[in-house]
């Protein structure tokens, strides 16, 4: 009879490949963004900041007491976060990393639960050295005592361990299953924190503590034993290869393949499933814009935020500044908005259609104009704070509104014509006329008389484009 | 001038040439298999004439229309099937065929019979309100087939027609192929099941390492050229 192969020596193989993977990884990228003359000034710089911080730390050491104080005084609010976090976690992530190399081992000869176990280990090895390590770094450059960060440390990696198994389990139910636990779950914490504090009681909170560990035991009472492999094995192969540094450096994202958080289950309600109205010709389109922003939020969360910082940080310095920043935000905004549009034809099935671009674009715009009215109102609340000319203020938003409108679908006729493949440049004309908008832009803060003018100009451009 | 006609395509990926000098004519109503080895260059001329892949050299024309004059008429011309289905996470089956058809200017009326019958004939009528995911392989291929045979095209692209179908459906496929010829599309398929692709076949094109070394008629085509000949 021949003897079992060792699980335990498959999967190390498949771990040291995947770590010499990774490093081969990292040395590509790091000979792509350091060479020898960076590395110098950021090891000499990463030097003086350590010293810094570390002086600065130590005349904070009454500050670090109150936070040990604080927390020691809350282990029970501590205990109710390490719980519901996982239960959280367990939304997007199956909280073990089984990949499709765990998946491919487990079709050989090797049980699939021994290595699920493994995997479990390798779990938690990790988090004790991330954990000890911290606690070391927070030991040598803090002024916590030893015994805190050792009882604390203790008590993550103890949770940790307890609640792998739990998240596991939640993430495998059914989607409104899984919410209903997690909106339960969270009403606990919120619900006895609240109360709690209110009649300054730590038995509410042992009484939520109850009641989690009660849900925990029913997550785990479900015996059914359905795991979702492909959806498991899809989530954990992100997490183990989309490194946003090697991303950042090979201009490559790795993008997961379905939508599986919350939002995304959310978001597919039974009227998302039923077809559009075919004469409404713009229905489509205004859905397929809508899910591209969704999926680039990160995108348009930090252009929309780099441009909010922008009006909110130059807007305390004058009205030139104001009015330098206005100006920058439209531009911003416009060059945005434009890089989306020509990206939202690169999916292959997107491509591979033709396009009613009038129709693709019209209903890009609704959104586009529906961001900008958030911006717009940025403006209003920064000239309300300002108090000057309150009486111009309608006019210098339709102003603002108009050139934003003008520079968006110039640049987008341009992306356009790319599209078209006909590579149309903004003429020298259209070029004055932006530069003229731009300037009459920057005076009206200023000279707000000068935002009437601009609007007879902004209503012949407009002419002129229906035309 | 009608069919497809593609003249001198050369494409280059960095100092790669992938297609050298590529010429060859579709007429209507032909079927064509285009064949090769292995990295001989068959989907990447495919992805030229879809205008996925820039071209370095040369002019595709379809019906009259040359693809980097009028780009979008051009593409209105035309419909693919890929070997790999890439259907949009975020749409149903439904709403997949509702955007082919409204791209394609498809007639509502047109449109709604088209559906039921390409959906009856394919065995998918349950499926129709379902996304990609929790679609099997074969019935996201189905989905994809019946999103590029909805138009009325001058040109159908087929990348490996067969691949993922099951034998009901691969059947219903080589039917609707050999009709849509009748009709006067040309048809440009690419597949490494060789007998039965001379049974569908009318001519053939042959690509070796990017370069087209043979076409003619079906019944001329002995064997396929090893990329190391």
């Amino acid at each position: 009879m021949k003897s079992h192969p060792s699980v335990r020596r498959a999967h190390h193989n498949i771990r040291r490949g995947r770590w010499n993977k990774k490093k081969k990884l990292y040395k590509l990228a790091f000979g792509l963004s350091f060479d020898l003359t960076i590395s110098i000034y950021v090891g000499l710089f990463t030097l003086f900041g350590g010293v810094i911080l570390y002086d600065t730390i130590q005349q904070y050491s009454g500050f670090f007491s109150e936070i040990e104080r604080f927390l020691l005084n809350n282990y029970l609010t501590i205990l109710l976060v390490l719980i519901i976090r996982p239960l959280i976690g367990a939304a997007n992530r199956p909280g073990i990393l089984f990949s499709s190399a765990e998946l491919q081992l487990s079709l050989l000869p090797y049980s699939i639960k021994e290595l699920i176990l493994l995997c479990m280990i390798e779990k938690w090895k990790k988090t004790l050295i991330i954990l000890c390590s911290l606690a070391l770094l927070l030991g040598l450059i803090t002024p916590f005592s030893s015994l805190f960060l050792l009882s604390v440390t203790a008590l993550i990696f103890v949770m940790d361990i307890l609640m792998t198994y739990p998240q596991w389990r939640l993430y495998q139910f059914p989607f409104r299953k899984k919410f209903i636990y997690i909106l339960l779950a969270i009403l606990i914490v919120a619900i006895t924190r609240t109360v709690a504090s209110i009649f300054h009681t730590d038995l509410l909170l042992i009484v939520g503590l109850c009641l989690l560990i009660g849900m925990v035991g029913i997550i785990l009472r479900d015996t059914r034993g359905y795991v979702n492999w492909t959806k498991v094995v899809q989530t954990n192969d992100l997490i183990i290869w989309n490194i946003w540094f090697i991303n950042k450096m090979s201009e490559m994202e790795i993008k997961p393949p379905t939508r599986q958080g919350l939002l995304g289950q959310l978001f597919r309600s039974k009227k998302s499933k039923k077809p559009f109205r075919y004469r409404d010709g713009s229905a489509i389109y205004r859905k397929l814009w809508k899910l591209y922003f969704i999926d680039h939020r990160e995108q348009v969360v930090q252009t929309i935020g780099s441009i909010i910082i922008i009006l909110s940080v130059l807007s305390f310095h004058g009205p030139w500044l104001i009015a330098i920043s206005i100006s920058l935000s439209i531009f911003l905004y416009a060059q945005m908005i434009a890089g989306f549009f020509s990206d939202g034809f690169s999916d292959k099935l997107i491509f591979s259609i033709p396009w009613d671009l009038n129709m693709w674009r019209n209903a890009f715009l609704k959104w586009v104009f529906g961001v900008g009215i958030i911006l717009l109102l940025c403006v209003i609340f920064i000239f309300l704070l300002q108090g000057d000319y309150l009486i111009w203020i309608p006019f210098q938003l339709l102003l603002y509104g108009s050139v934003a409108v003008y520079f968006i679908r110039l640049l987008i006729s341009e992306r356009i014509s790319i599209l078209k493949k006909q590579y149309k440049k903004i003429t020298w004309k259209q070029t004055v006329i932006t530069v003229l908008l731009f300037l009459i832009v920057i005076n009206s803060v200023v000279y707000p008389w000068v935002s009437i003018s601009c609007l007879i100009l902004v209503f012949i451009q407009k002419q002129a484009w229906y035309k | 001038m009608s069919g497809l006609h593609v003249k001198g395509v050369t494409v280059t990926i960095k100092e790669d040439r992938i297609l050298d000098n590529v010429s060859f004519s579709l007429e209507p109503g032909v079927i064509t298999a285009l064949v090769g080895h292995n990295g001989a260059g068959k989907s990447t001329l495919m992805k030229t004439i879809l205008g996925w892949q820039e071209k370095k050299s040369g002019i595709i024309t379809l019906s009259g229309i040359d693809q980097d004059q009028h780009f979008i008429s051009f593409k209105q011309n035309l419909s693919y099937i890929p070997e790999e289905p890439f259907l949009l996470s975020e749409l149903t089956s439904m709403q997949h065929f509702q955007l082919y058809g409204q791209s394609y200017q498809i007639d509502e009326q047109k449109f709604n019979q088209l559906v039921e019958y390409y959906i009856g004939e394919l065995e998918i009528k349950d499926k129709l309100h379902e996304f990609p995911e929790s679609l099997s392989k074969g019935m996201r291929q189905k989905v994809q087939t019946i999103c590029a045979l909805l138009p009325d095209v001058d040109l159908l692209l087929i990348d490996e027609p067969f691949m993922g179908l099951d034998i009901y459906a691969s059947e219903f496929l080589e039917k609707i192929i050999k009709e849509k010829a009748k009709q006067g599309t040309a048809i440009l398929l690419t597949s490494h099941q060789l007998e039965r692709v001379k049974e569908l076949a009318n001519q053939y094109l042959m690509l070796k390492q990017g370069r087209m070394i043979d076409q003619g008629v079906i019944g001329d085509f002995n064997v396929l050229k090893r990329r190391f000949d």
